[in-house]
This record gives C-alpha cells, sequence and structure tokens, in this order.
C-alpha cells in the first residue's frame, strides 16, 4: 500500500518543465502559481499518508508492546509530524504564488510589463519553495512508512507464538536430589552440549567432572596478583624509606639493606592483592555482576538457592534442537521441565 | 568438606538433627531476617545504641579537650587505650580462626558459627582501630599513617613496628571484610529469592551480584574460598603477632620477650571463642536456634577454649621462669614485684599495687577454664556462659597486665608511680560496646547469620556417592573408604 503511493507520486513531479516558446510575465506566475498549487496539493497527500503510517504503527505498538514496536511507533510519528509541518509550508508558499501571479497578471492587464515580470520572479520563487516543502513533506512520509514497516513486521514474528514478546531462552530442567543432578548432568555433557549449566543452592561434590569442566585459573590469578603486591611493598619501602626520603637511624640503613624490618610490609601486602585478585578473579571468571539473565524468568528457578538442583540448556548452544534437547532431558526423568523464554530489546 | 559424613564406627553422628532438609536449614535462617524482631531483640539494641551515642559523646569530649582527659600519664603513655585495642583485635581473631583455619583443617562444625564469628572480626576491628587514631592525639593528621604524599614531603618510616601495625590491621580489616562477603553472596541470593516485598528484592539482589548457584560459578567460588582460606590462616598469625612486635620489639623488662607472638595468638584466639560463644548463648535463645547450634557445637567451642586457656597458662609460667632462669634484675622485678607482688619488695616493704590486676588475670584465664575438663560443664550453657564471661575478662587484664605493670613501677625515679584509669577510659570502653553490639545486633536482624549454603553442603545427603547408593551395605563400606584419607578429593 505504501509502495503504490510512492510510485504514484514520482510522475506527477515531473510535470516542473517548462511550456514551449517564449511566455509572457503573466504566463510565468499563472504556470508557477499552478504548479505551487499542484506541490502543495502532494505535500497534503504525503502528510495523510504519513499520519496513517503513525496510527498504524502505534496500534502495533498496542497491540505488541516492546521496545521494537515502541521505536517504531514513535518514529513515524514524528515523520508524520514533519510532514504535517511541510504540507502547511507548501499551502503557504502556494497561497503566495497565487497571489504573485494574480499580481502580474493585474499588472499585465495595465501595460505595467516591469511590476508583472517581478510578480513572475515572485510567485516562480514561491512556486520553488513549495516544490521544496512538498518534496520534504515525501520524505517524512515515506520516513513514517519506513517506521511503520518495522513496526509491522515486529508485530508480525511475534505472532503465533502465545506470548508475542518473548523468545525461547533455554530449557530448564528441576531435580530432587544431588543424585538425580549428577546422573543427567553427565547424560547432558556426553550429548555434546557447551552452553549449559547446573544451578544448586552449594557445591555440589562430583558435579565437576560429571559436567566434564576443566579446573579453574582462579590461581595463577591470585598468584600473580600475590607478587604484584609483594614487589610493590619492596619498592615501595626501598623508594619512600631510602631514595627519596632516606631515613638513617642510629647510622643504620632502611629498606633493602635493613630487610627484615621489610618483612612484616612485604607479607601483609601480598596477602592484601592476593586476596583483592582472588574477589576479582571470582567475579570475572564468573562474569559477575550480571543481574538480568533469562533464567530468572521463571519463577520455580527462585528454589534453586533453597533445596532444588537445575539443569539449564541455553538455545544459544550449537547442538540445541527444541524437540531433541527436550526429549533428552525428559529422558532424566526431571521433577519438571520448562522452556524459560526471555523478554525482546 | 568430602568427609562431611560422621565416621559411625567412631560413635560420629551428624551435626544437625537426623532427617534436617535443606529447606528445613533455609527456614530456620531466612525467617529471623523476614519476621519481626523479637522483644528480646529490642531489649538488646536499645541500650545498645544508647553507648554508642556515649561513644561519640566521649570521641568528641576527647577530641575536643585533648588525651589528656585520660588516665595516661608519665610513666604509663600506654594504658586503657592499647589494652583495650588489642583486646578487640583479639576477639576478631577467633572469627578468622574458625574461618579459615577450620575451613583448612575441613572441620565442618564451624559451619553453624563462622559466619557469627566471622561478623564479630570486622566488628571487633573496627572498635578497636578506634583506639590507636585517637591515641595519636591529633587523630585529624592520622592520614600521616598512611604512605600518601603529604604537605612535609614525608613519608612514614618502615622500620617502626606501629607502622607494620596499620599495614596489619588494615589488611586484616580488609581481608576479612572481603571474606565474609563472598561468603555471604549465595546466601544473599537466597534472601533475594524468597524475598516478598520488592524493596527486599532490590536490595538483596544487589548484594547477591545476581548469583543464580551455578555450577560454573560455584567452581570458581569453592576454589576462591579455599585461597581465602589459606591466605587468612598466616595473615591471623600475623596479625596478633605484629601486634605483640609493638611490645616486643621495644626493650622494656616485661615487654621484650620472643614468646609474646605465639602467646598473643593464642591468648588472641582464647578471647575470640569465649566472646563468640557468649554472644552465641543470647542469640541463640533470642531466636531459637537451637537447631542450628546444638550442644555438639558448644561443647566444641569449649574445647577450643580449653586447649587455648592452657597455652595462655603455659605462656604465664614461662614468662615467670625466664624471669628468673635469666638472672636478670630488671626483668624478675616486673614479674615478680610489679605484677606477682611476691619475692621482690620495694624499700618501703610493699608489693607493687597493681598485684590483684595479675591474679584477676590467672584466676579467670588460667583457672576458670580449667572446668572444662569435666563434661558436664562442657554441656551446662549456665555454666559456660559464666566461664566465657570470665574468660573476656580475664583476657583484658591480660592485656592490662602487659601494659601498665610493666610501665608504672620502672628503672628511674621519674618512671615511678600509678595508674588510674578516668572516666573517659571508661566510658569510651563501654562505648565501643555500644558500636559492637549495635552492628552485630543489626547484622543478626538483616544478613543470614549462619552460612546457608555451607550448611547444607554437611547435611548427610548434599553430595552424591558413589554408584551404589542403594544398598545400605555397600553404601556404609562407601563411606568408610571415602573418610579414611580425609584429602582425597
Amino acid at each position: 500500500m505504501a509502495d503504490d503511493t510512492k510510485d504514484d507520486d514520482k510522475p506527477r513531479k515531473k510535470s516542473t518543465l517548462l511550456g514551449v516558446g517564449a511566455p509572457s510575465a503573466e504566463e510565468i506566475a499563472a504556470d508557477a502559481a499552478a504548479k505551487a498549487e499542484a506541490a502543495a496539493d502532494d505535500a497534503k497527500a504525503s502528510e495523510r499518508l504519513a499520519e496513517r503510517a503513525a496510527r498504524e504503527a502505534a496500534d502495533d505498538e498496542k497491540h505488541v508492546p516492546s521496545k521494537v514496536t515502541k521505536a517504531a511507533a514513535g518514529e513515524a510519528e514524528a515523520a508524520a509530524d514533519e510532514a504535517e509541518v511541510d504540507a502547511v509550508k507548501a499551502r503557504t508558499s502556494a497561497e503566495v504564488a497565487k497571489d504573485a501571479a494574480k499580481k502580474a497578471a493585474k499588472a499585465a492587464a495595465k501595460g505595467d510589463e516591469a511590476a508583472a515580470a517581478a510578480e513572475s520572479k515572485k510567485a516562480l520563487e514561491a512556486s520553488e519553495r513549495a516544490a521544496e516543502a512538498s518534496k520534504a513533506a515525501k520524505a517524512a512520509s515515506a520516513q513514517a512508512i519506513e517506521a511503520q514497516k518495522k513496526a509491522d513486521a515486529a508485530r508480525i514474528s511475534h505472532v503465533g507464538e502465545g506470548e508475542p514478546e518473548k523468545r525461547p531462552a533455554l530449557y530448564l530442567a528441576e531435580y530432587e536430589s544431588p543424585e538425580a543432578l549428577a546422573e543427567a548432568a553427565k547424560k547432558v555433557r556426553d550429548a555434546g552440549y557447551e552452553k549449559w549449566d547446573c544451578h544448586t543452592p552449594y557445591p555440589v561434590h562430583g558435579l565437576d567432572d560429571a559436567m566434564g569442566l576443566p579446573p579453574t585459573k582462579l590461581g595463577f590469578v591470585s598468584f600473580i596478583a600475590g607478587m604484584v603486591g609483594l614487589v610493590s611493598a619492596v619498592l615501595m619501602i626501598q623508594y619512600m624509606n631510602n631514595w627519596d626520603y632516606p631515613i638513617i637511624i642510629g647510622g643504620k640503613p632502611t629498606g633493602i639493606g635493613a630487610f627484615p624490618s621489610m618483612v612484616p610490609i612485604m607479607f601483609e601486602l601480598t596477602i592484601l592483592l592476593t586476596g583483592f585478585g582472588t574477589l576479582f578473579g571470582i567475579l570475572h571468571f564468573a562474569k559477575l555482576p550480571r543481574h538480568h539473565h533469562p533464567i530468572f524468568e521463571s519463577d520455580r528457578f527462585e528454589a534453586a538457592t533453597d533445596d532444588k538442583f537445575f539443569i539449564s540448556i541455553e538455545v544459544g548452544d550449537q547442538k540445541f534442537d527444541m524437540k531433541k534437547t527436550r526429549a533428552l532431558l525428559e529422558s532424566t526423568e526431571p521433577s519438571y521441565l520448562e522452556l524459560v523464554e526471555e523478554e525482546i530489546g | 568438606m568430602s568427609a562431611a559424613a560422621p565416621i559411625t564406627e567412631l560413635g560420629e553422628r551428624s551435626l544437625l538433627p537426623e532427617g534436617t532438609t535443606f529447606n528445613d536449614v533455609t527456614e530456620a535462617v531466612c525467617r529471623v531476617t523476614e519476621t519481626k524482631a523479637p522483644r528480646g531483640w529490642w531489649i538488646l539494641f536499645l541500650p545498645s545504641v544508647g553507648l554508642l551515642g556515649l561513644m561519640v559523646a566521649c570521641i568528641g569530649y576527647l577530641v575536643t579537650m585533648g588525651v589528656g582527659v585520660w588516665g595516661n600519664n608519665s610513666p604509663n603513655y600506654w594504658a586503657w587505650d592499647i589494652t583495650n585495642f588489642v583486646w578487640w583485635i583479639g576477639i576478631g581473631h577467633a572469627g578468622t580462626l574458625i574461618s579459615a583455619i577450620l575451613f583448612l583443617f575441613r572441620q565442618n562444625w564451624r559451619t553453624s558459627i563462622n559466619r557469627f564469628a566471622e561478623a564479630m572480626t570486622v566488628f571487633a576491628v573496627l572498635c578497636a582501630s578506634i583506639f590507636p587514631a585517637l591515641h595519636t592525639g591529633r587523630p585529624w593528621f592520622d592520614y600521616y599513617l598512611f604512605p600518601i604524599p603529604n604537605q612535609m614531603a614525608m613519608w612514614p618510616n618502615f622500620k617502626s613496628p606501629l607502622m607494620w601495625d596499620v599495614f596489619a590491621v588494615n589488611t586484616y580489616l580488609t581481608i576479612s571484610v572481603i571474606f565474609w562477603y563472598v561468603g555471604l553472596i549465595p546466601d544473599l541470593a537466597t534472601l533475594r529469592d524468597r524475598s516478598k516485598s520488592l524493596l527486599r528484592k532490590r536490595i538483596y539482589g544487589a548484594l547477591a551480584l545476581g548469583w543464580r548457584g551455578s555450577h560454573r560459578h560455584w567452581q570458581h567460588y569453592e576454589r576462591g574460598y579455599l585461597i581465602f582460606a589459606a591466605i587468612s590462616t598466616p595473615l591471623v598469625l600475623s596479625v596478633h603477632s605484629v601486634v605483640s612486635f609493638d611490645f616486643a620489639t621495644s626493650v622494656m623488662p616485661g615487654w621484650h620477650t620472643t614468646i609474646f607472638p605465639p602467646y598473643f595468638v593464642a591468648g588472641a584466639v582464647f578471647s575470640g571463642f569465649a566472646l563468640v560463644l557468649t554472644l552465641m548463648l543470647i542469640v541463640r535463645a533470642v531466636f531459637g536456634l537451637h537447631n542450628l547450634v546444638t550442644l555438639k557445637h558448644l561443647d566444641l567451642m569449649n574445647k577450643f577454649m580449653l586447649a587455648t586457656g592452657i597455652m595462655v597458662g603455659y605462656a604465664y609460667a614461662l614468662e615467670f621462669f625466664i624471669a628468673w632462669y635469666s638472672g636478670n634484675p630488671y626483668e624478675s622485678w616486673v614479674f615478680f614485684h610489679n605484677r606477682l607482688g611476691f619475692g621482690y619488695l620495694d624499700e618501703m616493704g610493699n608489693w607493687g599495687p597493681l598485684w590483684w590486676s595479675y591474679w584477676a588475670m590467672v584466676s579467670c584465664n588460667v583457672i576458670s577454664p580449667q572446668l572444662f575438663w569435666f563434661k558436664r560443664i562442657r554441656t551446662s550453657i549456665p555454666a559456660m556462659f559464666v566461664i566465657t564471661i570470665f574468660i573476656n575478662i580475664g583476657m583484658w587484664f591480660e592485656r592490662f597486665v602487659i601494659i601498665v605493670t610493666s610501665l608504672y613501677r620502672d628503672f628511674l625515679p621519674g618512671s615511678w608511680g600509678s595508674f588510674e584509669a578516668t572516666w573517659v577510659d571508661i566510658a569510651l570502653y563501654l562505648g565501643t560496646f555500644g558500636l559492637f553490639m549495635t552492628l552485630f545486633l543489626l547484622f543478626v536482624r538483616w544478613i543470614p547469620m549462619f552460612a546457608i549454603a555451607e550448611i547444607k553442603a554437611t547435611l548427610p545427603h548434599a553430595h552424591p556417592h558413589a554408584e551404589h547408593h542403594d544398598d545400605e551395605h555397600e553404601h556404609a563400606h562407601d563411606h568408610g573408604a571415602e573418610v579414611a584419607p580425609a584429602p582425597a578429593e
């Protein structure tokens, strides 16, 4: 529908070519006025189209509230407003051109060639302005239509899934005991999944193997952080008490020259930085803090920090398949199985 | 924690009552933060806030008037302030010992008391740090303590044991807070998931960092926890050792002894356990948590106090032996005249006037814990409550004895004096109890005071056993094989 109007608009625009021969000022003015009138009509039509697109986009948003439809509806409305402004501009210019054409005709009737020429020039300018405004209105209308199409697309893509604003994120299977969980984990591991996880209220032993996890590298991070602490303690004391401002008491140096006195602070800074390294290491490897995760969409999942055990398999996994993955999880006899969906946007 | 299962052959039983489920643990711990505070909580809380106000008023008075409002004066330039500092730091040590050292030794019973004790560590160190901060005299210049550039273009002297103390105590506080918080993350997530109101969900949710019990996270988390325990163990030993260096590196008779570091650490653990137990008994009664902190836990803690009490008694005895055996008259003077009040008399034929503080220390710290040899005492709540309070008093006197009785009858005519505490000394000390108890009661009320996840992991059915778990006979056999070599997993 929107495309059709676009095509219709184009041929009309070509009518701006001048006629043959040498027209009089009166004729030129009349012609310009007519063209301005046509441009204003075009702009008005564009405005109407834009308005319709905006209405439809708003309708889409109402049916499928999501970030995408909201953005599209907003865009369409803004474009429609723009088109309206342009249409008003075009109409005003058309009025000016018409007025100028009338004055040119009067001047021509009086035989005042110069005045007629001036008026005709005015009419031409006004006509040009009207044409420009009309063009802008058309562009705005095209924008509105484009936005409306986006809104339509977003709406259509959600129809037929029950809850249109969501898309599947992961399968969540619940188990009653750590034994059942470990057995299920082995099956999922052997099926070759990678983006999956076990969720337990406390660290269940033996799950590392059951999940086939490689050993953690946290120790390296802590160790390096600790060594940084050790070295910085030595450098700090040596710099402050020996290089920058030597403190010599009883002819005895401070810093590396009096090594035993450095040991307590070397030790404390090693511990301090190991602690920070370990804390940030855990957060880094676990990709925490992360307050939004699709798994929290499930109400059942609240028991994961109480007394239930869960396995989740994410849609993003290479092997994920709505039916096969479900069948695999069903074969592990979970006490509950759910397809968790996440909101889009 | 693989040795979670009790060794039935040795007569061991589960720590928590038979049939405790995961949900029971969640309920028992979370309920405290979700229901209205019991009356007992308010009865404790309001006086605590009052004492906190007293502390603030005292600090204001002291800062306005100067440290002269304390009783410290020649020859006792250190007195109650440093006594209180050492006492509070010592209290904190039990927390780290329980959370770190007992973790490394796989003592699962610690799970019922570790969160509690860790919180006490943090609050006790905060209370402790007030005293040296004020003792500097002009606390607004306390930033000179840190290695940051200042207008005098001078750096701290890193050869000074007091500087080591600054680093040791600050590291200790920082690491204790981090360790405590890391342990809290899964439990805050539990509170988040149980929250009914949006506000609770938001606050606990933000603090829980989006924890979702993922085993991929647990894997790093557990390793991290182990590393924290491994670094906290030498840390806790170092902190009180460094505190003891404040004394031991000086050449004061009574202070200048090599036994100080281990002696201070043992004393710290001793006093810390005592205060943990005192508070634990109160909280247990107020919130009805008898199933989480059982008599078995209390019995084990009492054994700890007995052991550390004997170590402390040994240190006291050894100091006297060395004072005598060294033949050093100054050392002997401090121990026999200033402290014991026996043997060395001054020219007027008098004993040191503070001899009673020494005897208060010995009777509270060495004699009273001997009652814990008897199982009836170890399992009697009124008895242990009284004894722990005695120990707390005795350990305060220990620091008082070390500091004041070494200084008050010194070896120059100008160093011959005595010590009397002023009302500011007393009120500020009481005030720090207000700070401690206020923080502690808020903690008890709003933060899970037991390590929920860790307790769950110690339940008998917490971990999948080897293949044949249907077969009872095989099952028992598995246990034996699993438990014997503890570090197998």
